[in-house]
């Protein structure tokens, strides 16, 4: 009996084998590592240097030494939701006006956010973008000075890769341009923490950065995304992207970035989220951390190989059409995602035939009831309804195997086959006579 | 890749090609529409003990998540409904899916319904369901999927018949038969359908679910129309109109007796009493004969006119029907004997049918039938064999003369092959 081939790892990447072995032991072994970090004895204490490894790892990927500047959340919607959430609650409590400026093709963690700050009186300008996904920077520049010109705070939340797409905006030119035009509060790391210099740092800053780096932790180069976020005042991050568990993330929140705790009943995270810590997701994120740190080049290498092989042989099946193509046609920045959709293949049909023959892609985004709506995303950039609803996204992960792309090469274009025979003959079966007169 | 994952569909799979067992659906492939209820659960039950490789699909047909903080809306294609699908499915031991189908069925279903209620008809939203969104859909899902069948859980039966081809039968339970429904299937249709519980009746179905360990065993019946909030009609096309489409009229009798206005013929349909008070109290006042018994006997869409009338105004000899489709085709070239049903809560009942020269059908009852409604289905049966059917177009005029009498000689239907 084979095994399903697993090739949705931006929805899940499947536990690192480090991680399952680590985290088995410790919960056979009962290990003090999983206790309650805030109990004041032996274990307690262990638990907690958990926590401590846990932050000083991350601060190595997003390149911030100042542990304490993270909040370990329930994943990054938790984080993406503190960051602007408070953000918005402290503008308010300080007199100012908020503004909120994303991407349309943000995750709809930060979308579904943003309208609802919007529907509490917070300013939102959406930023489209265009067909290949890219970010319309003159409109972006412009809600920056409609900001200025109001007299608005703002945050705006764009994300380092797209969790769908795979592409990524050109962030570091555009986060250089904020600092230089709509400075002068852009923070400056200081290893003098003194309440009163920081002040001084940061006053009269108006406008803040908040990167979504949920997906590119990790499969993105390291050096990159530490340059990224070394101009951002958030950054949202989660584990199970990379291959640690679902249910723990994190807000790296700059000392200085308005923050305001969703969550209240407890001294946990320094107030800023109540609340007992995730610990065997903490573990499990630590150990993640700790084989990207040793492996990541040659994870992302492999990956790459994987993505460009796919790329290379879909290409080649008839009607198969890639979203995201880079301007030098090279696939999406995200090195392990393409998305595409096969002309002669509508609806899910396609997502469908693959999962009844244990290939499991994924397509659109689910609803309440489980059925697939069109991708936002795709929608945002400019594909009809239809392309949107029968697109699919191909993902690979760390493990997945050379064996397992070629079997998912074969089975692709057996399914698109019968589809396209079976669209052939779709006239046979409609009914002969017309509804109601 | 992580050692638990296993392919969720292999044993499935492994169960149907097992050459032992010489299974009526080995090695062949079927989609099963599950609606949530019992009748779908069974079958695909029923189907997956027979062999087949079963795949279970349910459509949603209205996007519940606007409902979600309140009532879920209707009684079918539920987010209740989908879960309850779901957990058959597990149980069963086959994939799930649940499809989008909201804008076919917006289109094709809702926008109809509203449509006909404006202009004076009561439509039948479930058959119009049943022929352009829920088969149209299998059949091509089916398709795409590779799969042989579809199968619902619809009481009616099919056979091939050497002489007939595929031919549509009532179901063994007369009390549940909703070949009604189905009139309007194809050949090429029907060849490829399954109706897993067809020979059994409504509590043998319930039996089998608890033998089955289905969770909706004890469900109860769907009833009301799916889409429509609390059955409330008039308020649901209220929601889904311009005020300019719900012009407002009179309320007369056939005679022009004026004796009210009312707020939109589509709060009224054929046969109904209820609601008509002030009406009423003025045609008493007018010293109106049959004044306690009058009800709807006729709706004008045009000049906006609902038509009071005594009860005996509403029966009717015979009626007009269009857009016809014959599943197995009779010759009725010259006037047959069949029966017709010409709502889904009536019996059967004897009648002639004729087809005229644009392919519309003329039927005349033997006996007179109450309130006939423009916008229901008329479905044409030989006995227990449904011969397709149409949309009721209009009552027809019979004079007395031209009445079939029970004891006419008309021959039965005989077939065109």
């Amino acid at each position: 009996m084979r095994r399903a081939i697993y090739l949705d790892c931006n929805a899940s990447h499947p536990l690192l084998e480090g991680v399952r072995k680590g985290l088995a032991d410790a919960i056979l072994q009962s290990s003090p590592l999983l206790g309650n970090p805030s109990s004041i004895h032996a274990d307690g204490q262990q638990a907690k240097r958990v926590f401590a490894e846990l932050r000083t790892s991350l601060g190595r990927f997003v390149g911030r030494a100042e542990n304490d500047e993270f909040v370990l959340t329930s994943g990054a919607t938790e984080a993406l939701n503190l960051a602007v959430r408070g953000f918005v609650r402290s503008r308010r409590a300080a007199g100012r006006s908020a503004r909120l400026i994303a991407s349309t093709v943000e995750h709809s963690a930060v979308l579904d956010t943003v309208r609802a700050m919007q529907g509490e009186g917070a300013k939102l300008d959406l930023i489209a973008v265009d067909a290949r996904g890219a970010l319309d920077e003159a409109a972006f520049f412009a809600a920056l000075e409609a900001a200025r010109a109001e007299d608005d705070d703002a945050l705006a939340v764009l994300q380092v890769a797209n969790n769908e797409t795979g592409v990524a905006f050109d962030l570091e030119p555009l986060l250089a341009r904020v600092y230089r035009d709509f400075g002068p509060g852009r923070v400056v790391p200081v290893a003098n923490k003194s309440r009163k210099s920081r002040f001084q740092e940061t006053w009269p800053q108006s406008v803040w950065v908040c990167l979504d780096a949920a997906q590119a932790l990790g499969k993105l180069d390291d050096s990159k995304l530490r340059r990224l976020t070394g101009s951002a005042d958030y950054v949202a991050l989660c584990a199970h992207k990379m291959g640690g568990p679902t249910g723990i993330g994190a807000l790296w929140a700059r000392a200085s970035s308005p923050l305001e705790p969703l969550l209240t009943g407890g001294t946990q995270e320094r107030r800023r989220r109540a609340g007992t810590p995730n610990t065997l997701g903490a573990f499990g994120w630590l150990l993640a951390l700790r084989e990207w740190a040793s492996m990541g080049d040659g994870f992302r290498r492999k990956l790459r190989a994987q993505q460009r092989k796919l790329f290379d042989a879909l290409g080649k099946v008839p009607g198969v059409v890639f979203h995201g193509v880079g301007p030098d046609g090279a696939p999406p920045e995200l090195p392990n995602t393409l998305n595409l959709h096969v002309e002669g293949c509508p609806e899910e049909s396609l997502v469908l035939a693959l999962d009844l023959g244990g290939f499991l892609v994924s397509s659109g985004s689910a609803c309440n009831s489980g059925s697939l709506k069109p991708s936002h995303v795709l929608t945002a950039m400019g594909y009809p309804r239809e392309i949107a609803l029968s697109s699919l996204r191909v993902c690979v992960g760390v493990e997945t195997s050379d064996e397992e792309v070629e079997a998912f090469l074969e089975a692709f274009a057996a399914k698109v086959e019968q589809i396209r025979a079976a669209r052939a003959r779709a006239a046979e079966f409609l009914p002969v006579v017309e509804g109601s007169p | 890749m992580d050692p638990t994952k296993k392919n969720p569909y292999a044993s499935a799979a492994a169960a149907s090609t097992n050459p032992k067992q010489a299974l009526p659906g080995a090695g062949k492939k079927v989609v099963v529409a599950m609606s949530g209820g019992v009748d779908s659960a069974v079958s695909a039950a029923i189907l997956k003990r027979q062999g087949y490789d079963v795949i279970g699909i349910a459509l949603q047909t209205t996007d519940y998540s606007k409902y979600l903080n309140n009532d879920s809306g209707g009684t079918c294609c539920s987010v209740k409904d989908m879960e309850d699908a779901r957990r058959v499915s597990e149980k069963v031991g086959i994939p799930f899916y649940v499809l989008d189908t909201e804008r076919t069925f917006d289109s094709a279903v809702v926008d109809y319904f509203v449509n006909d209620y404006l202009q004076g008809r009561t439509p039948n939203p479930c058959v119009m369901c049943n022929t352009k969104v829920k088969f149209n859909h299998l059949y091509r899902k089916a398709m795409d999927l590779g799969a042989d069948y579809i199968a619902t859980g619809h009481y009616a039966k099919v056979s091939k018949e050497p002489d007939l081809g595929y031919c549509l039968w009532r179901s063994t339970d007369s009390n549940k038969d909703q070949t009604y429904f189905l009139f309007n299937l194809t050949q090429r249709q029907l060849e490829r359908t399954l109706f897993p519980v067809g020979h059994l009746t409504k509590p043998e179905v319930r039996k089998l679910a608890e033998e089955f360990g289905l969770s909706v065993a004890e469900k109860p019946d769907s009833q009301e129309i799916c889409f429509v909030p609390g059955n409330d009609y008039a308020k649901f096309i209220e929601t889904r109109t311009a005020p300019s489409q719900r012009r407002p009229g009179h309320i007369v009798t056939a005679h022009k007796d004026v004796l009210g206005t009312h707020e939109g013929i589509f709060r009224y349909t054929i046969g109904q009493r209820k609601g008509l008070g002030a009406a009423l109290d003025r045609a008493k006042q007018l010293g109106l004969p049959d004044a306690e018994s009058l009800a709807v006997v006729k709706i004008d869409p045009i000049k906006a006119l609902v038509v009071l009338g005594p009860e005996r105004d509403l029966d009717q000899w015979g009626l007009l029907v269009t857009n016809v489709n014959f599943i197995v085709a009779p010759d009725l070239r010259m006037p047959r004997r069949i029966q017709v049903k010409v709502r889904y809560r009536s019996q059967l009942v004897e009648a002639e049918a004729k087809m005229l020269g644009d392919g519309r059908v003329e039927v005349r009852f033997v006996q007179p039938q109450r309130a006939i409604t423009p916008g229901q289905a008329c479905v044409f049966y030989d006995g227990n064999l449904c011969l397709g059917g149409g949309w009721i177009h209009e009552t027809l005029h019979v004079d007395a003369s031209d009445r079939p009498s029970a004891e006419d000689n008309i021959p039965a239907a005989a077939f065109r092959t």
